[in-house]
């Protein structure tokens, strides 16, 4: 036993309450690895993996794509947006189609309230307009297809051009205001956006939407008028001129053709014509141009162009006037217009716009409409240039000037930004140089385009909106610039009217249909039409006025202009209107859906006549019983229209073989032309087929091609239907062109030489039919839907209607209480 | 003690609320559902459930993911799916699984590493290098301790 103290000790050890042991614990080392794993899944799924957007993001049920299936702006009854911004509140009530109608207290809140709305519908489309206008798709995309484009569209000036005519526009005090509240209600649209609620684009290719400024309006702006007026063939025409000789060019390639429809007819001038046959430009020849020849890297389609009339009272069932207009562009997703009513103090009106710019841009108000045309005018020229070795000067009118020069950077994702070094000159910017020779025929060339010259349109448009009579759409009009345009228009006071409004420069006779000479000051014309004396016509005595992409004036105009006119839909037009009366909307919604191909019901006769009937096999003589009956309608369910299409392809390729020869890539004459000479001259030389040793004759060209057309028709009624509607697809194209968010093969009637004018991806983009009178009535319809949000019902949802004909009434409200009342949803901004 | 299938499915139910609480909150990062998971894998361990966290907490992820935007999907229109799948070239159906498997397989990592993190404390050996003496339940206990060291 040991002494006392030893044992106290010993007991106090035993008895002492025991620590509990919790510090001590350690990390468990089976959870390490799935602990990385973990942070290495999220990081993973955070982030862009080749091509792929952050998945987890993407696909998370509660902020991921699924979400934008949900679109409570345009389902729940009320919604209420505060603090934005306005200096009072604005009422949006959306009606069954979804157009928006806008009731503002102060113009500025209306514009805003405008951008807001339009952004909320439409975001992603106006913001990737603007990278596809100012080249920045290498922001967006990987490839090196998308650093060519963006260069191409730098070097041609597209983004230079909107900086210019910003910079012009900021003079204007009404502009700008109108312009900045677009802007800010934009932006305040964009700032409460979240992940969740962005627009699927914006996920799946995974990027932000920028602010918004009033630079992108105007890029926007610019696109539209590079669209219009971007077709040129300059360097072909010249190379015709060169190889046919100024007689047998002009004899295929003639200004004005035999069938000539005008918007405005002029008296004959004592003087000649400045209408003459193109002379050889003095500068052209051989050496001049190159002999390599490429195609276009961006490429124009001329045959974007819209109809319009407008019929006086004294024609109408109402007595008032009705005003038709279909503009004919690309058919995409989502429709280049957006609808809706605008209102606020001083104005009221009902229209389509374009995503990203304020204002109404064709429709109506109460006491006027307008619509509008692709004036086809050649605004686009290029100039060979004398250049030093040095690339610092240029020759011009024999001294030496400095080249300009300025650098733009195209940002790329993921990689440091491209530079491009761009030089100009006097004429304009050179685009294809030794560090960017996609087109070597056009190197060392100015260009100088209308584009390129500051404007401001958007002027034009707000005070349209606003105009009450014809004095008003004139003064409206001064201030329109680029591209060149026909408007129409009608008034409640009786007017109508059509002009062809535009920058034209005063040409000599030919110029600006070959290549010009750069180092000679002269041939850059400096000098502009007046306003006054620009093609128009108001109030004729044949009561209705016409606009269809065809000649603006006949050939007694006392200014020289070339452009790429279409006559035949504004023939059918004419004729109609000519012969009848009494018209009321449905009428003329008939016109806008006609399918008759005015020329064909021209050529038909004399074609029919070239084929031997007797040498046709039985098949063949069956086909040509239904040709002799056919009434040259490319309607849904006609069989013979894609028969015709194939025989006057037929036709066009066997006489034209001796112009197939040629390297470069060329367009054909005119229908009109070939047509004229099978009549006039049968056995001209162009008739003959080069591959045989026979000298053929027109009617023998006819035959053979009746024959070939035949054998490829049947083979085709083998495989599949041979109605026209089955034959015509048509394609309505999402911005990216990607086939899941597009509307594919889409069957349609119409053709591009009938006023229903639809091709493979463009055509009636709008339909609109306006009658005016103490409230004005309005149908109309566009293929597409008022929402850009992929997953909405309101993406496409007037497509099948467009296809089919019908026309929704275009609600027009003239207070705040039917707008309300016609309203199926609300928004409130405050 | 409760029977385990109850406990299970307890602990889903439990997950499951946990992870819609926090991502309707779309304002903050897509992955933060998996802190409060952690947590609650760290509390399932404190309450020493013996659960399978991996298990749990996959069913509670694919449940929430596959689920919300099958739900989603019904509930509205189901266009973007639809156009999603003919992006991808895959049935509608693929995308759902993959989406659930993606929530699965984060909340089940997640789950598991907030239970399995700390190891559990087991009672330490009585050592007389420990100078702490261990809990003992009696006196009895204490003396026959005494007794051993001697």
């Amino acid at each position: 036993m040991k002494d006392l103290s030893e044992y106290q000790s010993e007991m106090k050890n035993v008895y002492l309450r025991p620590r509990r042991v919790i510090s001590m614990r350690k990390i468990n080392s089976n959870c390490l690895f799935p602990l990385v794993a973990l942070v290495i899944l999220v990081y993973a799924l955070s982030n862009q993996l080749v091509d792929v957007p952050p998945i987890g993001k993407f696909i998370d049920p509660f902020i991921g794509v699924i979400q934008n299936d949900k679109e409570s702006y345009l389902k729940d009854h009320q919604l209420e947006e505060s603090a934005l911004g306005l200096s009072d509140s604005v009422s949006v009530f959306f009606d069954q189609s979804k157009v928006p109608h806008i009731y503002a207290r102060n113009v500025e809140d209306l514009f805003f309230s405008q951008g807001y709305v339009t952004a909320m519908l439409r975001l992603w489309q106006m913001d990737f307009t603007t990278y596809v206008s100012a080249g920045r798709m290498s922001e967006i995309f990987n490839g090196e297809r998308y650093l060519q484009y963006d260069r191409s569209q730098r070097r041609t000036g597209i983004l230079e051009a909107a900086r210019r005519a910003l910079t012009f526009m900021e003079k204007d005090a009404e502009t700008m205001k109108v312009l900045s509240a677009y802007t800010r209600g934009v932006n305040a649209y964009i700032n409460r956006l979240n992940y969740r609620t962005l627009p699927f684009e914006y996920k799946f290719l995974n990027y932000q939407p920028e602010q918004w400024t009033n630079l992108k309006s105007v890029l926007v702006m610019k696109l539209m008028a590079s669209t219009l007026s971007g077709y040129e063939g300059d360097l072909d025409m010249s190379r015709l001129m060169l190889i046919l000789g100024p007689e047998r060019f002009n004899l295929l390639y003639p200004d004005f053709g035999s069938t000539v429809t005008p918007a405005a007819r002029y008296p004959k001038r004592e003087a000649s014509s400045v209408f003459n046959k193109n002379p050889l430009p003095p500068y052209l020849n051989y050496s001049f141009i190159s002999s390599i020849s490429s195609k276009p890297d961006v490429i124009f389609n001329p045959k974007l162009g819209s109809n319009s009339w407008v019929i006086s009272g004294s024609k109408t069932v109402s007595g008032h006037p009705i005003l038709a207009s279909d503009p004919h562009l690309n058919l995409t997703l989502p429709c280049v217009w957006l609808q809706m009513q605008l209102s606020a103090p001083g104005i009221d009106v009902y229209g389509v716009s374009v995503p990203g710019t304020p204002a109404i841009i064709i429709g109506f108000n109460k006491n006027i409409a307008w619509g509008i045309t692709n004036g086809a005018d050649d605004v686009k020229d290029w100039y060979k240039l004398q250049i030093s070795d040095d690339y610092k000067t240029y020759k011009l009118d024999g001294r030496l000037v400095s080249l300009d020069f300025r650098i733009e950077e195209i940002m790329r994702k993921g990689q440091k930004s491209f530079f491009d070094t761009i030089y100009s000159s006097r004429q304009g910017p050179i685009v294809y140089d030794a560090r960017f020779s996609t087109r070597p025929d056009l190197m060392d060339y100015a260009m100088k385009w209308e584009l390129a010259t500051p404007s401001n349109e958007f002027l034009t448009f707000i005070h349209l909106n606003k105009a009450a009579d014809y004095r008003d759409y004139v003064e409206a009009l001064k201030y329109y610039s680029c591209p060149v345009q026909n408007f129409t228009f009608a008034s409640n006071d009786g007017n109508i009217a059509v002009n062809h409004q535009g920058r034209m420069a005063i040409k000599y006779n030919g110029q600006g249909r070959f290549i010009l000479d750069g180092s000679n000051d002269s041939l850059l014309s400096r000098d502009y039409i007046p306003f006054d004396s620009l093609p128009h016509q108001l109030n004729p005595a044949c009561n209705y006025v016409v606009s269809a992409n065809q000649h603006p004036t006949d050939s007694n105009y006392r200014y020289y202009y070339n452009g790429f006119f279409s006559e035949d839909r504004a023939s059918q037009i004419n004729a109609i209107l000519s012969r009848e009366n009494n018209f009321d909307i449905a009428k003329v919604e008939k016109m806008q859906l006609d399918n008759t191909n005015s020329f064909a019901v021209l050529a038909l006769p004399t074609l029919l006549k070239g084929v031997s009937e007797s040498k046709l096999t039985a098949a063949e003589k069956d086909l040509f019983q239904g040709m002799k009956k056919w009434n040259c309608a490319y309607d849904y369910d006609d069989e013979s229209a894609g028969l015709f299409d194939f025989w006057w392809d037929r036709i066009k390729d066997l006489t034209w073989d001796e112009l197939k020869r040629y390297s470069f890539p060329l367009s054909y004459p005119d229908d009109y032309v070939l047509l004229s000479l099978i009549r006039t001259d049968p056995g001209n030389e162009y008739f003959d087929i080069l591959s045989t040793s026979e000298k053929e004759t027109a009617a023998d060209i006819i035959h053979e091609s009746f024959i070939k057309a035949s054998e490829e028709y049947i083979k085709l009624k083998n495989e599949k239907s041979t109605k026209w509607g089955n034959l015509n697809k048509v394609d309505f194209l999402h911005l990216t062109r990607l086939p899941a968010l597009s509307r594919l093969d889409f069957p349609s009637a119409g053709c591009p030489e009938a006023i229903n004018a639809v091709g493979r991806s463009w055509g009636p983009s709008w339909r609109m039919v306006v009658q005016l009178g103490d409230t004005p009535v309005a149908y109309g319809i566009y293929p597409g839907g008022q929402s850009g949000n992929i997953g909405s019902k309101y993406y496409d949802n007037f497509i099948n209607d467009w296809g089919k004909g019908r026309y929704y009434r275009l609600n027009f409200y003239p207070s705040v209480v039917e707008a309300r009342a016609g309203a199926e949803n609300i928004l409130l901004l405050k | 003690m409760k029977t385990r299938p109850v406990q299970n499915i307890l602990v889903i139910i439990l997950c499951s609320v946990v992870i819609i609480s926090v991502s309707v909150l779309d304002f903050l990062p897509w992955w933060i559902f998996l802190v409060p998971v952690l947590i609650l894998g760290y509390g399932l361990s404190l309450l020493k459930l013996k659960v399978n966290g991996f298990e749990l907490g996959f069913i509670s992820g694919f449940l929430i993911w596959f689920g919300g935007n099958l739900l989603f999907d019904l509930q509205y229109n189901g266009f973007t799916l639809f156009k999603l799948a003919k992006l991808v070239n895959a049935p509608k159906v693929l995308l759902l699984i993959a989406s659930g498997m993606i929530g699965g397989l984060l909340t089940g990592l997640a789950l598991y590493v907030g239970k399995n993190i700390f190891k559990d404390a087991e009672p330490p050996n009585p050592e007389p290098s420990d100078l702490e003496p261990s809990g003992l339940e009696s006196v009895s206990q204490a003396r026959h301790a005494m007794h051993k060291r001697k």
